[in-house]
């Protein structure tokens, strides 16, 4: 008896599965099958595929009003990382994936452009924003939002330490500063890459090398990612448990330490340092995917990410600042999250071109 | 001064008690049956003499050697496991040549030493075989080469038989003795049949629920079984309830008649065990000890004999239904065979077929 | 019997057919691309990369770390094993569940909870520092090989104890006992007889834990630091941060090809070592402890094994309650219910919890039933096929992921988004586990019974099905386990492209850890507790068809 029951399991859950994967096939959205309950839509709305790294994040509301006025549906892949994403659009682009792509960086711009997969496209919305976001003047890549990396320090254990913040990088190689900076690995972590990018701009070419060698000799913390080095190692991000003050993230931490606070704090326990020159810009881009049969639905859509409704969306859902003027700042992203006033600066066929080189002669010098 | 000597040894698993502080001397060269059904402890005991289980209490000694202290593989005892216990990864050669091995002999001697084993067993040329090779009866031929091999102080098999068919059995059973007694070894043979155990034991001890109930030659626990519980082990059945009346402690009383025993015994309760083998003189006879009359229930022709089942009725209205062997050439001689089912026939009993077993025994009848 | 019947060939093929699909197919393309982008076929880098020295230290280290893992995980499982094969005690069930519940741990979650545990601050360094009044943390693990070993070992215990366990719960006690008769003290017991018939179980751990740990990405990178770069880790770095395609998949072709030279000499190895051992009920083999010694031996085996193994489990369950100052408290539970700024993503828990179950029990079956059918593929005696395809078999387990997944986006087509590909790709690598977890068991199944079984008048299918499965049953449920596991903790997301509309465990605990904020961390935590708790029951759910099998007996 037994033994019919289990294979009777067995069988059920692999005609679930075949169900499902039927079910899953593109074409038909997911939701028919509340569809076919109703009477026959007088039209089958269409599906806009939106590819993105895995950070991508958007509201509900936001969504459903994007589908209403075109009556689409809309549907989101996430490919990995932010670099593993790119290189996946990039492979297929005799077959693409998706109809928009979103999340290239300005670390990966050069990259993205020579690889030719984004069609341009020059949105109306395009006139509101600052010129300093446009990298891409053929418009094949459009600016949606940006942030800064740079270090966020716990607030309340400089204060006990009564030692002072940090000023400058250089301040980072000081004794007093010693074993209490957590970083990325450059070659696994887009913030440790753009951190890496900060020195570089920072110190010069091979000056940087220098600074990375003293901060070895003061102890700094190297993790693959910015979720071990955030949550396991910083003071703040690991409710007490870490043992590193500074850590290498992003302006808009600091807000999320409010918004996602168990003790109903009013203020971070994580304060931005923004030293000079010692921030790195990082502007995110959207693109339509060249070989796309929507692009009117797919213009659509990068008109209605770069709109309000959008960009003011942006802030909590994602973390980083929108591009467009226009859109109003969550009070909180007003109080603690000041726009660094001057970030490094290095243009992006230069990181392009160097990029390898200097990720490797990190990886020497840290493994020496 | 025997040669094994077990005192008082008690072992239970859990909260359940297999040896009830059991008792056993062996002598040098001796070949001991323990007998009894499966799970009276018999197996445990050999367990625990091997070594391979702490006894929870009594001791244990070889020679003047107290073995509480002396691990299993230091016992140099063999022991014959039911299944054999062949190393499958082992040939033949290397299964008999392990315990040598093992005692540090030198891999010439061990060549000798294993080509005499093998042909102990009759394998000669089996050496380089893998176990799968081999049929039942070479496997267990191979089980007792490699226990014999590194000259054991006592050798035990532990139903060594009991996984072959029954008549390579009963051909075994013979050479097992005859092979055990040209090596001399002193063996304990653990067995739950009584045959096997009749063929090859010097003595027998009967077990029973972690006890010895009796130890004897095989010849006196067949004649005199000690309780019911090894009369019935024994195949014999007929027991029926009696009592002697202390005025005359050579007379059992039973349901079925007044019985006069072969000699006193105490007065009192129990039960009386009447042996199956009739002399045919005493067909249709009173017998010297007395008679029982009924009618024959079942025959069932087996060759040398017969066997028949009388329902006798009892004193009280129990009807009683005794086992008896007659020898066929009882027919032969008068002709016909003279008995059918449905006859009523009176059979003497003879003194030397009655026991009488003290005790109480409730509900113990041959009904 | 003597000749195979048509069908089965049919039977054999489908195994073959899904490797060649989900395997070879995606893989053929991306090298395709990789070496002739344009048609033409460059070499362009990997000349370079040979003649650096890093290239050859990674190889070393990636090869030497994977070798002494799987010794050490076969020295702390082995003792482990022992004791979940020959004894009975209470709650054995629900504890080699345990045993097997790091495997479904997602790498960031686990190495977070090794951090609490002997980090700088961890609990550990803590007690310690308490205790012998030490200025600094005496233990200074992280950063350094020995705490990749120890996670390593952490991870596949449980790989060694239901492997091997599985087996030596068949083996017949009394050859052990009837060496020690024969005067063979218990380490030559051990040389002799024991391990000898325990080889081909324990090879195949050894070889299994050897593969993942060769193909260990996340443990290294995140507790190992970048001082210790595995091959996958290089990979991963050619592929993805410096799109360097022609480099990243000739490391992958050097990574499959040493796969395939171990596996093949595994492959001589197990086929010589295999041999039709008498199996008999584990019911039969396992006991009680009786003596003291055997008391001592069990709880502090199992004490000392589970302490090593739950440790960092019940640290992280902890931490997912006292997160914070608050004390203890269940609001990051009721968290994850919580779509707090009314994401598009969010998911409640128990879709993901219903989920990954789903595809769990899809990859399960799915397994099972390619697993047993290259098992017996493999199991047949004297083919050179057989030889041949043994080490094909375990290639997925020794293929980059990230080399893999860009095969997949390639080669896919339009199948590359549809969720079919999920219990696939999970399937995949817990195929090679179940074959490798029934070939031991299968090749030790005695053809006499069989045979018995086909002159009783037993049907060929009749005789599998009262022969083969009866006596295939504890190593196919010791298979069932690692397909559950594997796939519940599997990620996938280097592998598969994530649909946010059919999210599981791990992906919703890597969504949490993708914001900064407590409440995210702790819904992670709390998430990954969750998983584990998943995970505990549905193993001990499947382990009771073992339960049950014996009782039906």
């Amino acid at each position: 008896m037994r033994r019919y029951t289990l294979s009777l399991l067995w069988l059920l859950s692999l005609a679930g599965l075949m169900l499902g994967g039927c079910q899953s096939i593109p074409g038909p959205p997911p939701l028919a099958g509340q569809q076919a309950a109703e009477a026959p839509a007088p039209e089958e709305p269409v599906t806009l595929v939106l590819a993105s790294h895995d950070s991508f994040n958007v509201s509900q509301e936001v969504i459903a009003q994007f589908e209403e006025m075109y009556n689409v549906k809309f549907q989101y892949l996430g490919l990995g990382d932010a670099g593993e994403a790119l290189n996946k659009m990039i492979l297929s682009r005799d077959a693409p994936l998706a109809d928009v792509f979103f999340g290239v960086d300005n670390t990966f711009l050069s990259r993205a452009l020579q690889a030719d997969i984004f069609l341009p496209y020059e949105s109306p919305l395009l006139a509101k924003i600052p010129d300093e976001f446009k990298l891409d003047p053929e418009h094949r890549l459009l600016p949606v939002d940006h942030g800064f990396v740079n270090i966020n320090a716990d607030r309340l254990w400089f204060q006990e330490q009564g030692i002072p913040l940090p000023q400058t990088l250089e301040d980072l190689i000081r004794p007093e500063y010693r074993g209490l900076l957590v970083v990325q690995n450059p070659a696994t972590s887009s913030p440790g890459l753009a951190f890496l990018l900060t020195t570089v701009g920072y110190f010069g070419d091979p000056g940087y090398l220098d600074f990375w060698r003293a901060l070895r000799e003061n102890d700094v913390l190297v993790t693959d990612g910015w979720s071990e080095a955030y949550f396991e190692h910083f003071t703040v991000g690991s409710g007490g448990t870490g043992d590193r003050p500074l850590v290498v993230s992003y302006t808009t931490s600091p807000p999320a330490d409010v918004l996602f606070a168990t003790d109903g704090r009013t203020e971070p326990q994580n304060v931005n340092i923004n030293p000079p020159r010692g921030t790195f810009h990082q502007i995110e881009f959207v693109g339509i995917v060249k070989g796309t049969q929507k692009l009117e639905l797919a213009q659509a859509w990068v008109d209605f990410m770069l709109d309000r409704t959008f960009q003011e969306d942006i802030p909590l859902q994602m973390f980083v600042y929108p591009v467009n003027p226009d859109a109003a700042l969550p009070e909180l992203f007003v109080q603690f999250a000041e726009i660094p006033q001057d970030p490094v600066e290095l243009p992006p066929e230069q990181i392009d071109a160097n990029r390898e080189r200097w990720i490797q002669a990190w990886t020497d010098v840290m493994r020496e | 001064m025997a040669l094994l000597r077990v005192r008082g040894l008690r072992k239970s698993f859990g909260s359940q008690p297999v040896l009830r502080g059991v008792s056993l001397d062996v002598e040098a060269g001796e070949l001991v049956c323990l007998l009894g059904p499966s799970g009276c402890g018999k197996t445990t005991f050999l367990r625990v003499v091997a070594g391979l289980e702490e006894p929870d209490g009594g001791t244990l000694h070889f020679g003047s050697q107290d073995l509480a202290q002396v691990p299993v593989h230091r016992r140099r005892f063999g022991l014959m496991f039911q299944d054999f216990a062949l190393f499958p990864h082992l040939n033949v050669y290397d299964n008999v040549a392990y315990g040598l091995r093992m005692a540090g002999w030198k891999e010439a001697a061990v060549r000798g030493r294993v080509a005499e084993m093998l042909a102990l067993v009759n394998l000669e040329g089996y050496a380089g075989r893998t176990v799968f090779e081999l049929s039942g009866g070479e496997r267990q031929r191979v089980a007792l080469a490699r226990s014999l091999a590194p000259s054991p102080r006592l050798l035990m098999l532990d139903e060594p038989l009991g996984s072959l068919d029954r008549t390579l059995r009963e051909r075994l059973m013979v050479e097992l003795r005859a092979i055990l007694k040209e090596v001399g070894v002193t063996a304990l043979y653990v067995t739950h049949d009584q045959q096997e155990a009749f063929a090859v034991a010097d003595r027998i001890a009967v077990m029973h629920r972690g006890e010895f109930v009796q130890i004897g030659t095989p010849e006196a626990v067949y004649a005199r079984p000690a309780t019911p519980f090894v009369a019935r082990f024994l195949g014999l059945n007929n027991l029926v309830p009696a009592r002697v009346p202390s005025e005359h402690p050579r007379q059992a009383l039973t349901p079925l008649g007044t019985f006069r025993l072969p000699e006193s015994a105490h007065p009192g309760e129990g039960l009386l065990l009447i042996r199956p083998e009739v002399d045919p003189e005493h067909l249709g006879q009173e017998g010297e000890a007395g008679a029982i009359w009924g009618r024959v229930a079942a025959l069932s022709f087996r060759g040398s004999d017969y066997h028949m089942e009388l329902e006798v009725h009892g004193e009280g209205g129990q009807d009683y239904r005794l086992a008896f062997i007659l020898p066929t050439h009882l027919g032969r001689r008068g002709g016909a065979w003279p008995l059918q089912v449905g006859t009523r026939v009176r059979l003497g009993i003879h003194t030397d077929q009655l026991v009488f077993l003290e005790g109480p025994t409730p509900g113990g009848t041959a009904g | 019997m003597r000749r195979t019947h048509p069908l089965l060939y049919l039977l054999y093929l489908l195994p073959l057919l899904f490797l060649a699909a989900f395997y070879f197919y995606p893989l053929l393309a991306i090298f395709r691309i990789s070496f002739a982008p344009e048609g033409r076929w460059t070499l362009t880098g990997i000349a370079e990369t040979v003649q650096r020295p890093l290239f050859w230290q990674v190889l070393w280290f990636t090869t030497w770390q994977a070798a002494a893992s799987a010794g050490l995980t076969l020295v702390a499982g082995l003792p482990l094993a022992y004791i979940f094969a020959r004894y009975e005690f209470p709650g054995k069930p629900l504890l080699r569940a345990l045993t097997t519940l790091p495997f479904v741990m997602p790498t960031v979650v686990v190495a977070t909870a090794f951090t609490a545990l002997v980090g700088p601050s961890g609990l550990l360094n803590i007690w310690l520092q308490a205790l012998f009044d030490l200025p600094r943390p005496p233990l200074r693990l992280l950063g350094t090989v020995w705490i990749i070993l120890l996670a390593h070992v952490f991870y596949n215990v449980g790989v060694v104890v239901r492997l091997v366990g599985s087996f030596w719960a068949h083996l017949n006690p009394h050859l052990e006992e009837a060496a020690a008769v024969l005067g063979a003290d218990p380490a030559r017991r051990w040389w002799t007889v024991t391990f000898p018939l325990l080889v081909p179980s324990t090879v195949a751990a050894g070889l299994l834990v050897f593969l993942f740990c060769f193909t260990s990405f996340g443990v290294v990178l995140i507790l190992g630091g970048l001082r210790y770069a595995t091959l996958e880790v290089e990979i991963y770095r050619q592929a993805v941060s410096l799109f360097n395609l022609p480099v990243a998949a000739f490391l992958s072709l050097v990574q499959i090809l040493l796969t395939f030279a171990i596996m093949a000499l595994y492959t001589r190895i197990q086929r010589r070592a295999s041999l039709p051992l008498e199996f008999r009920p584990a019911q039969g083999v396992a006991r009680a402890p009786r003596q003291r010694g055997e008391w001592l031996l069990v709880s502090g085996g199992l004490v000392a094994g589970l302490a090593f193994l739950l440790a960092p489990l019940l640290a992280l369950a902890w931490r997912s309650f006292t997160l914070g100052d608050q004390g203890f408290t269940l609001q990051y539970y009721r968290e994850l219910a919580v779509n707090r700024y009314g994401s598009a993503f969010f998911v409640p828990p128990m879709t993901a919890v219903g989920n990954s179950l789903l595809v769990a029990a899809g990859v399960v079956v799915l397994g099972l039933f390619l697993g047993t059918a290259s098992a017996y593929l493999l199991a047949r005696p004297r083919s050179r096929l057989a030889a041949l395809l043994d080490p094909v078999f375990l290639l997925p387990l020794g293929t980059s992921a990230v080399t893999l997944g860009f095969g997949y986006i390639v080669a896919m087509g339009p199948w590359r988004a549809s969720l079919w590909l999920v219990p696939m790709a999970h399937t995949l690598i817990a195929a090679p586990f179940v074959v490798r977890a029934l070939l031991p068991a299968l090749r030790g199944l005695d053809p006499r019974l069989r045979e018995a079984a086909a002159v009783l008048g037993a049907s060929p299918a009749r005789v599998w099905w009262t022969v083969d499965v009866p006596l295939l049953r504890s190593a196919a449920i010791v298979a069932a386990v690692f397909a559950f596991t594997i796939s519940l903790g599997e990620f996938g997301a280097t592998l598969l492209l994530s649909r946010p509309d059919f999210p599981t465990m791990p992906v919703v605990i890597y969504r949490a850890l993708g914001q900064p904020g407590l409440l995210n961390y702790g819904k992670a935590l709390a998430m990954s507790t969750l998983l584990m708790a998943v995970a505990a029951a549905g193993i001990v759910v499947i382990e009771r068809f073992r339960l049950d099998a014996v009782s039906e007996l």
